[in-house]
C-alpha cells in the first residue's frame, strides 16, 4: 500500500492505480470497509480489477454491487473467457474491460478472437465502456490492436512487473531521467503513439 | 518344476547305513569269519571319513545346482561337512602311522569348523527373507541371544557332570577339547530350530539336517561320555560310530531332496515357541549347578556361568516382551482402523451412513431435551449436480475428484457431521442452529459456495450441488427427516440445478404430484401419449417459413397438453431421453422430409431439441439412422443444445461429427448460460438463437433496454460474421419486431408469427401448396388481427 500512497502524492500523473481483487476477497464480506481503511477516500482514482469469472459468480454479486455505488472505477479482467458478461457491464458503472491474454494469440485475420475483438471494441465504444489487452508481448500485436481501436495495453513488451521505485523511475513523467512514457525494453513509436492516446 | 522329493527313502538309507556301521562285524564274526582287529578299525574308520565325504559333496552339489537365496548357506554347510571329512581323514592318518595325537590335534581343527560353520549358515539363513518375511534386527538378537544361552548351559551341565560324577579334573584339556563338540552342536541345533521357524522353505530338507544334526550330538556326547568321563574304552565305540554314520546319512538324504529347487513351505506365525530348547536346557543347567553349589563347596566358575545365562534369559524375556508389545501395537492400530473403516467411507473419508439413523435420533432427542432452549437442528441432504457427464466425459477418475472435493468442503465446514450417504448424496446433521432461518440461510450458503471452481490436473472443474433441506420437530422420525430432506432436494434439482430448497407441505404435493407422474411418463412414451409441435421461424423481409422448432408436448389424457418443463426432468430421472430423442429425430425427420419433397426452392429447416444427457456418442447414429429412415437432405436437420452444455473433447467430437454430416447445430438461449465469447468460436455451431430475455427488454424500454439491443446488434454481427446464422426467439410484438430488424436480426420466432403447433396445423397455415408468405408478413407489421387472438389460447408459452 506504499505505492498508494506515492501514486496519490503524484498527482499530476493523472492515472488511476489498478488494484487486484480476487474472488475470495469479493465472497468475504467486510472488502468495501477493509479497502477504504487501506486505500483512502479518493475512490474514483482506484481502479479495482476483477476477473470475469468474479464478476459472473452470484456469490459474488452482492460486494461487486456495493464497490459500484460507493464509487470504485472496476476493470474486468481475463473477459472472454468465462460466462459473457456483456449484459453485466451497463450496471458496473463505466468500468474498463481488459481482453485475456489468450486473444493475442489469434490476432489478425479472421480467427474467433479478432471477430469477438472487433464486435466487443464496437460495442464497448457505445456503451462508454474502454477496452484494453493483456499480454501484448510482440510488435506485430501492437500494429493489430490499434487497427482495431485499442489503446490500452499491457505486457511484457512495455515492460515487466516492477517495484515501486523501478516503475516511477521508467515510465513516471518527472521522476526519472526518462520522457513519460517511453516503454522499456523495446521502445517504439508506435507503441508510444498507441498509448498516448488516440485511434489510429 | 517335478515332484518334490520325500524324505522315507532318506530315512530308509540312514537305517540301512546305521545297520551296517553297527551290525556288519558282530555278524560277520557270528558267521564265524575271523575279521581281525586292524581289519575292522580300517573298516570303521573308512566308513567315518566316506559318509562325511559324501555328504559334503551332496551338499556341494547342491550350492552349485541351485540359485536361490539359500546358495550360501548350503555353500557353508557344505565346508563344515568337508571340515569334519577332513578331520576324520587326519585321525585315520595318525592312527595309520600309529602316533598317539596331540592334543588339541590338527585333526581338531577340522571338525570344529563342521559346527562353526553351520552356525554361520543357519544365521545367514535367518537373515534371509522367506516367504514370511526376513528377521527383523530383534530376531537376530534373540538368534545369538538363545545361542550364548545354550552354549553355556550346555557346557555349565557338561562341566558339573564330568568334575562330580566322573571327577574329571577340570585343568585336563583333553576332555575340555571333547566337550566343545557336543556343546557347539547344541548351538547349531537351537539355530537350525529357529530358523526353520522362521523360514518354511525346504521344510522337507531341513527337518532332515535336523534329525542328521541331533545323531550329531549324540554321537558327540557318546564319545564324551565314553571315552572321557566312563573311560570305558581308549577308541571310538562302535555306537558313536554308528551315530556318527546315521548323521552323515541323513545330512547327505537332506541335500539329494533339497537338490532339485527350493519348495514353498507353509505360512507359518510366529506363535510357536522357538525358545523350548535353551530355556529346558538354561533349566537343566541351572538344577545342574544348584546339585553342584549344594554338594561341593562349588566353584566360582559354575556361579559366574550361573550367572550369566541367568542374565541372558533376562535379556532374551526383555527382548521377547518388546517384540510382543510392538505386536500388540499393531494389532490395536489395525483393529482400530478396522473400527473406522466401517464407520467410514473409504473414497472420502467421511463418517458413512451406518451409524445415521442412531445419529439423526440423537439429534431428535436433543431437540426435546432442550425443548425451552428454541434451538431448531437441521437436516441437510445434498447430491453433486452433474456428475454423470463428468463420469461419461471426463471419466470416472475425476468424478470421484468431484465427489471427494465436494467431500472435503463439507468437512471443512461441519467436521463428523458430514456423512457421505452413498453415490453422490451427502447428508449434514445441523446441530447447533438458532433458528429456521439460520437452517436454511446455511443451506443456500452451501450451494452457493460449492461453486467455487478447482483445478485438478489441469482440468477446471466447477462442482455445484442441489441441497434440501428440513427442520427437525416433533413428529421427527429418522426415516421421516431423510425422506423429507430427499423430497426437497428432489424439488431443488427440478427448480434449476446448484440451489437450495426447504420442506414444507407445497413440496410435499408436488413430490406426490410427481410420484403419480413417473408411471403415467413410461405409459406415455410407450402408448405414444408424447408428440411434436412445430414452430415455425420466418424471415423477417420476405416472411417466409424457412425453418421450424420441434417442441415436445405430452397430449396427457386427463390433463390435456403438458408442456415439457413439468415432466423433461423426471423424464431425464427416469432415464427415458434418450428413447424420446430418438423418436422425436425420426418423427421430425419423416414429416419434413415428406413436405420438402413436395416443394421447390431452398426447403424447410427443422430443429429437434438435444438436452446434455442426450449427447453422448450414441447421437450420431440416431441422427444417421433418423436420415436414412426419412431420406431427409441432412442440411435441412438441426440439433439444438443449450449453452449449459459442458463442451469438453468428447461433446465437442461428438458435435464435430454430426457437422461433418451436414446436419447443424443450433446454440439455444444464447446470452444466458455459461458460454463465453471466445467459445463462441469453438462451438462447431450454425445457428445462434439470441434468448428470448433480451427481446422482451427489448420491447419493454424497461432499465438495460438500450445496452441489450446493442449487445443483440453486436452478437448477431458477430454471428454472421463467423458464419453463424441467429434467430430470435421469443418475439411476440410488433414494435418487438421492428425493434430487432432495425439491429439487423433476420429470423424471428415466437407467437407473433405462431405458437407451436400440431403438424397437420403447421402445414395447414404455412405451407399450403407452396410456403406462405403473406399472413407472416402482416402479423409482423400489424400484430396480431383481432380475428386471430382467439387461436391463441391460454395455452402455456413454448420452449423448452
Amino acid at each position: 500500500m506504499v505505492a498508494v500512497h506515492a501514486w496519490q502524492q503524484n498527482d499530476d500523473t493523472g492515472l488511476p492505480l489498478s488494484v487486484d481483487i480476487h474472488r475470495q476477497e469479493l465472497t468475504y464480506g467486510g472488502l468495501l470497509s477493509d479497502l477504504d481503511e487501506l486505500l483512502g477516500a479518493r475512490r474514483g482514482d482506484i481502479r479495482l480489477q476483477i476477473s470475469e469469472a468474479a464478476l459472473m459468480d452470484p456469490a459474488c454479486q452482492g460486494t461487486v454491487e456495493q464497490l459500484v455505488q460507493a464509487g470504485y472505477l472496476l476493470s474486468v479482467r481475463e473477459f472472454g473467457t468465462a460466462a459473457s458478461s456483456l449484459r453485466r457491464l451497463g450496471s458496473l458503472g463505466f468500468p474498463t474491460i481488459r481482453f485475456d491474454r489468450s486473444f493475442m494469440t489469434g490476432l489478425g485475420g479472421r480467427s474467433t478472437e479478432q471477430l469477438v475483438l472487433e464486435t466487443v471494441v464496437a460495442l464497448a465504444a457505445e456503451m462508454g465502456v474502454v477496452v484494453g489487452v493483456d499480454g501484448v508481448t510482440q510488435q506485430r500485436q501492437v500494429e493489430s490492436l490499434l487497427d482495431l481501436g485499442i489503446t490500452r495495453a499491457q505486457g511484457g513488451l512495455f515492460g515487466r512487473p516492477t517495484g515501486w521505485d523501478g516503475f516511477a523511475s521508467r515510465h513516471l513523467p518527472g521522476q526519472g531521467r526518462e520522457a513519460p512514457f517511453v516503454w522499456h525494453p523495446r521502445t517504439t513509436g508506435e507503441a508510444e503513439r498507441s498509448l498516448s492516446g488516440g485511434t489510429s | 518344476m517335478s515332484r518334490p522329493r520325500r524324505r522315507l527313502p532318506v530315512a530308509g538309507a540312514a537305517v540301512v547305513a546305521g545297520s551296517i556301521s553297527a551290525l556288519t562285524i558282530p555278524l560277520l564274526r557270528f558267521a564265524g569269519v575271523d575279521v581281525s582287529a586292524a581289519a575292522e578299525a580300517f573298516a570303521r574308520i573308512a566308513l567315518d571319513v566316506i559318509a562325511p565325504t559324501t555328504a559334503a559333496f551332496c551338499l556341494g552339489l547342491v550350492a552349485v545346482r541351485r540359485h536361490d537365496g539359500d546358495r550360501p548357506v548350503w555353500a557353508l554347510l557344505a565346508i563344515g561337512t568337508a571340515g569334519w571329512a577332513v578331520g576324520s581323514l587326519v585321525w585315520a592318518w595318525y592312527l595309520h602311522n600309529g602316533e598317539p595325537l596331540p592334543v588339541p590335534s590338527p585333526a581338531d581343527a577340522g571338525f570344529v569348523a563342521f559346527p562353526v560353520m553351520w552356525c554361520a549358515a543357519l544365521l545367514t539363513r535367518s537373515t534371509r527373507g522367506g516367504p514370511s518375511g526376513g528377521a527383523t534386527l530383534n530376531a537376530r538378537a534373540l538368534d545369538l541371544v538363545d545361542g550364548a544361552i545354550t552354549a553355556l548351559s550346555t557346557l555349565l551341565v557338561l562341566w558339573v557332570v564330568a568334575s562330580n560324577v566322573a571327577g574329571v579334573d577340570q585343568h585336563e584339556t583333553s576332555t575340555a577339547v571333547t566337550m566343545l563338540y557336543p556343546v557347539a552342536s547344541t548351538v547349531s541345533l537351537t539355530l537350525l530350530f529357529r530358523t526353520s521357524r522362521r523360514c518354511s522353505n525346504d521344510r522337507q530338507a531341513f527337518s532332515l539336517l535336523t534329525a542328521g544334526l541331533v545323531f550329531q550330538v549324540l554321537g558327540d556326547l557318546g564319545f564324551l561320555v565314553t571315552t572321557h568321563l566312563l573311560r570305558s574304552s581308549e577308541t571310538v565305540p562302535s555306537a558313536v560310530d554308528t551315530a556318527w554314520v546315521i548323521a552323515f546319512t541323513l545330512i547327505a538324504g537332506a541335500a539329494w531332496v533339497a537338490a532339485p529347487g527350493e519348495q514353498p513351505g507353509p505360512r507359518r506365525d510366529h506363535r510357536r515357541q522357538r525358545g523350548i530348547l535353551p530355556i529346558g536346557l538354561a533349566c537343566v543347567a541351572a538344577t545342574a549347578a544348584l546339585v553342584d553349589l549344594t554338594s561341593t563347596s562349588g566353584h566360582t566358575w559354575t556361579v559366574a556361568t550361573l550367572v550369566l545365562v541367568m542374565l541372558l534369559m533376562l535379556t532374551r524375556q526383555t527382548l521377547t516382551l518388546s517384540v510382543n508389545r510392538r505386536i500388540s501395537g499393531k494389532l490395536v492400530t489395525s483393529v482400530r482402523s478396522v473400527e473406522r473403516e466401517a464407520g467410514h467411507d473409504r473414497l472420502t473419508g467421511l463418517a458413512n451412513r451406518r451409524h445415521l439413523n442412531k445419529r439423526l435420533q440423537d439429534l431428535i432427542d436433543d431437540r426435546t431435551e432442550q425443548a425451552g432452549d428454541r434451538r431448531s437442528p437441521g437436516v441437510l441432504f445434498l447430491d453433486i449436480d452433474m456428475l454423470k457427464p463428468v463420469n461419461d466425459s471426463l471419466g470416472h477418475e475425476m468424478g470421484d475428484h468431484l465427489i471427494r472435493v465436494v467431500a472435503e468442503r463439507l468437512r471443512a465446514r461441519w467436521g463428523d457431521d458430514a456423512v457421505r450417504f452413498g453415490g453422490d448424496e451427502f447428508v449434514v446433521l445441523l446441530r447447533d442452529c438458532p433458528s429456521t432461518g439460520s437452517v436454511e440461510r446455511q443451506a443456500a450458503r452451501l450451494a452457493r459456495d460449492m461453486h467455487e471452481p478447482v483445478d485438478v490436473e489441469g482440468t477446471i472443474l466447477q462442482p455445484s450441488v442441489s441441497v434440501g433441506v428440513t427442520i427437525v420437530d416433533d413428529e421427527s422420525t429418522p426415516t421421516e427427516l431423510l425422506r423429507r430432506a430427499d423430497v426437497a432436494l428432489y424439488h431443488a434439482k427440478s427448480t434449476g440445478k446448484g440451489c437450495s430448497a426447504s420442506y414444507g407441505p407445497d413440496i410435499e404435493d408436488r413430490s406426490a404430484q410427481r410420484i403419480a407422474l413417473a408411471p403415467q411418463l413410461r405409459r406415455a412414451v410407450d402408448w405414444g401419449e408424447l408428440e411434436l409441435h412445430y414452430q415455425p421461424v420466418v424471415h423477417v423481409d420476405t416472411g417466409v417459413v424457412r425453418s421450424a422448432e420441434a417442441l415436445l408436448r405430452w397430449r396427457h389424457p386427463e390433463e390435456g397438453i403438458i408442456t415439457p418443463d413439468r415432466f423433461l426432468h423426471e423424464a431425464d430421472a427416469l432415464g427415458l431421453l434418450p428413447e424420446i430423442g430418438r423418436r422425436s429425430l425420426l418423427e421430425a425427420a419423416r414429416r419434413f422430409a415428406r413436405i420438402n419433397e413436395r416443394l421447390d426452392g431452398p426447403g424447410i429447416c427443422v430443429s429437434v431439441n438435444l438436452s446434455a444427457s442426450e449427447l453422448g456418442p450414441e447421437i450420431v447414429t440416431h441422427v444417421e439412422e433418423a436420415l436414412a429412415d426419412s431420406g431427409l437432405p441432412p442440411e435441412l436437420l438441426v440439433l439444438e443444445i443449450t449453452e449449459d452444455v459442458i463442451i469438453d473433447e468428447t461433446v465437442r467430437r461428438t458435435l464435430a461429427e454430426i457437422r461433418n454430416r451436414r446436419v447443424g447445430i443450433a446454440i439455444d438461449d444464447f446470452g444466458t448460460g455459461n458460454s463465453s465469447l471466445r467459445q463462441l468460436g469453438e462451438y462447431p455451431a450454425s445457428v445462434l438463437k439470441i434468448d428470448r430475455s433480451f427481446v422482451s427488454s427489448i420491447g419493454s424500454g424497461e432499465h438495460g433496454s438500450v445496452d441489450d439491443s446493442r449487445i443483440v446488434r453486436a452478437v448477431t454481427e458477430l454471428a454472421t460474421r463467423m458464419g453463424m446464422a441467429t434467430v430470435v426467439e421469443g418475439v411476440e410484438t410488433p414494435q418487438q419486431a421492428q425493434a430487432l430488424a432495425a439491429l439487423g436480426c433476420k429470423y424471428f420466432q415466437g407467437w407473433l408469427i405462431d405458437r407451436a403447433v400440431p403438424f397437420d396445423e403447421l402445414e395447414r397455415r404455412w405451407i399450403q401448396g407452396s410456403v406462405s408468405s403473406e399472413r407472416a408478413l402482416r402479423r409482423i407489421r400489424n400484430g396480431i388481427g383481432a380475428d386471430e387472438v382467439s387461436s391463441v389460447d391460454a395455452q402455456t408459452r413454448t420452449g423448452v
